[in-house]
């Protein structure tokens, strides 16, 4: 079991040290060519910082959407709906990942039934491009990501005590003033590990691009997955991996510290101005 | 109390509306799907008739029926290994049976963050120093290890409600070792266990990022085959699989909502990600 986990290790060392040029086999010589290769390849770098950018994107809609959806399900009072919202999610969140990525390829297609509905309702001329684009990829992300952050957030949520929303109404503030001074406050420690979670999950999705994204959406996992299947340069597609990985476990680190960070300052800051 | 003294009960009117529309996009592709899989035609539209030619289609194809069967395979070998190989490590870190088992614990679910592609390379380059061909083989090995973090931590979340009493009296009647945990510890993980084998069949029966890296011909899994028939066909076939999937997955939550509560078994989730 232990030695599972040392296997993972092992393998990635292994992965690193592979790297050298040759033809369908590799092996000898042992540098770090593969790397400087890498230094110098734009469009792979490019691929990197795209990913980035677009998974704190995708990460921020999902939190965002997720929040709302969640305080929604802890709080409602009949059971039933909550039950049924409980069963939609992880219905959802069950039911295959290649399986989705298609349903939303037919689902917003150019002949697909909201451009249909779209026509036959007038509120637009031509059907829109949907899918083969960062939109569908979007769309389909945010629907695959989005059960994982309402996980996190409904365990984090269940906990709060609904006393102080209640004593911060009495007191007169509004329901936005509520939410935005009493209960997201409290809810800091779980939007942080959701964070890390979805945004963890957004940097090394592959399926969504594969399939929506035709060709034209290529995220880091898709770039890696071209190296293997196409070139059949496994060494310099385990530098990328590497890579990847350094990039992923310093960006979620970053955005750990953060977490740590960030609420404190807000703490102090509020202590602050009560003196 | 407070509520009849106030009467100020916070109803939260827009944010209800907000989350049934949620709720509404989330079944959305399903829903269609679903329908789409019925469709006589090739074609999507709306007006909706009633056929099962595409459920025949698949039944008659013996490319996606062969991946069904080795899907089924790989689940079954993979859910004892990584179910017996999980209680053993979970087991290990609760009961801090080696040094710095925090550390290992902390080690074993960062592994959840790795990103898939890079370990299907990575095991696709083990195997490939370790001589191992076959595909059911590296996709049984890779899944256990894979799916080993999650059902950890579904388990983990279980101990900590473990009733030390119980052991006490056991080993009080002579139960020690083995015999303790087999009569005493391991019925009252049955939630967690639960919990633990529905992550292991869904991320076996779904898994497309590490196991299209590792799959031969012969033992192409649903999803792989899934996805190579979408790129030579466009035909419902795909939205039948959609549904079976679907169904799979109403019945995996009615079961972890018999048998462990879904709430419940949510918040294991969420922390087991």
């Amino acid at each position: 079991m232990g030695l599972l986990t040392l296997a993972y290790v092992i393998l990635f060392v292994s992965s690193t040290s592979t790297m050298a040029p040759g033809t369908l086999s590799f092996g000898a010589p042992y540098d770090f060519s593969n790397y400087a290769r890498f230094a110098d390849d734009a469009i792979l770098k490019g691929v990197v910082v795209y990913t980035i950018v677009y998974s704190i994107f995708v990460t921020a809609a999902v939190l965002l959407l997720a929040f709302p959806f969640c305080y929604a399900i802890v709080r409602i009072r009949r059971k039933w709906l909550r039950s049924l919202f409980l069963f939609v999610l992880v219905v959802t969140f069950f039911s295959g990942t290649i399986t989705r990525a298609y349903s939303w390829l037919i689902v917003l297609g150019k002949r697909g039934p909201f451009n249909d509905l779209m026509l036959q309702l007038g509120l637009i001329d031509q059907p829109l491009s949907l899918i083969y684009n960062t939109t569908g990829v979007t769309i389909a992300l945010l629907h695959y990501l989005f059960p994982y952050g309402a996980f996190v957030l409904i365990g984090t949520l269940k906990n709060l005590p609904e006393i102080y929303e209640e004593a911060a109404q009495d007191l007169g503030a509004g329901r936005l003033y509520t939410f935005i001074r009493v209960i997201i406050p409290q809810s800091l420690g779980g939007l942080g590990s959701a964070w890390i979670l979805v945004y963890s999950l957004s940097l090394s999705t592959f399926v969504m691009p594969l399939l929506l994204g035709g060709g034209k959406v290529v995220l880091l996992s898709n770039a890696v997955y071209r190296e293997v299947e196409l070139n059949y340069d496994i060494p310099y597609a385990a530098a990328v991996a590497i890579i990847f990985v350094l990039a992923s476990i310093l960006t979620i680190s970053l955005a750990y510290l953060l977490g740590k960070v960030v609420p404190r300052v807000l703490a102090n800051r509020a202590l602050a101005s009560r003196a | 109390m407070r509520h009849m003294l106030f009467n100020h009960r916070i109803r939260w009117r827009n944010t209800e509306a907000f989350a049934i529309l949620l709720v509404v996009v989330l079944l959305l592709p399903l829903l269609i799907i679903t329908l789409y899989s019925f469709s006589p035609n090739r074609y999507w539209s709306w007006d909706l008739n009633f056929s099962l030619r595409w459920y025949k289609v698949l039944l008659d194809n013996s490319i996606l029926m062969n991946s069904i069967k080795n899907t089924l395979w790989l689940t079954v070998f993979t859910i004892p290994i990584c179910l017996v190989s999980s209680l053993a490590t979970a087991h290990i870190i609760a009961r801090r049976l080696i040094p710095k088992a925090e550390l290992f614990e902390v080690i074993l679910s960062s592994t959840l963050m790795l990103p898939g592609v890079v370990t299907g390379i990575a095991l696709l380059s083990m195997f490939g120093y370790l001589n191992v061909n076959d595909g059911l083989v590296r996709m049984t090995i890779a899944m256990s290890i894979f799916c080993l973090p999650m059902a950890v931590n579904a388990l983990l979340a279980n101990y900590n409600g473990l009733n030390p009493e119980l052991e006490e009296a056991a080993e009080d009647l002579g139960a020690v070792g083995f015999r303790k945990y087999r009569k005493v510890v391991l019925p009252q993980l049955k939630p967690g266990v639960i919990a633990a084998l529905v992550f292991i069949l869904v991320e076996t029966v779904d898994n497309f990022t590490i196991n299209v890296f590792l799959a031969d011909p012969d033992s192409m899994t649903l999803p792989i085959a899934t996805y190579q028939r979408m790129r030579t066909f466009d035909d419902p076939v795909v939205a039948v699989i959609a549904v079976l999937m679907g169904g799979l997955s109403i019945m995996l939550v009615g079961v972890l909502g018999k048998l462990v509560g879904l709430e419940r078994a949510l918040t294991q989730e969420g922390t087991a990600h």
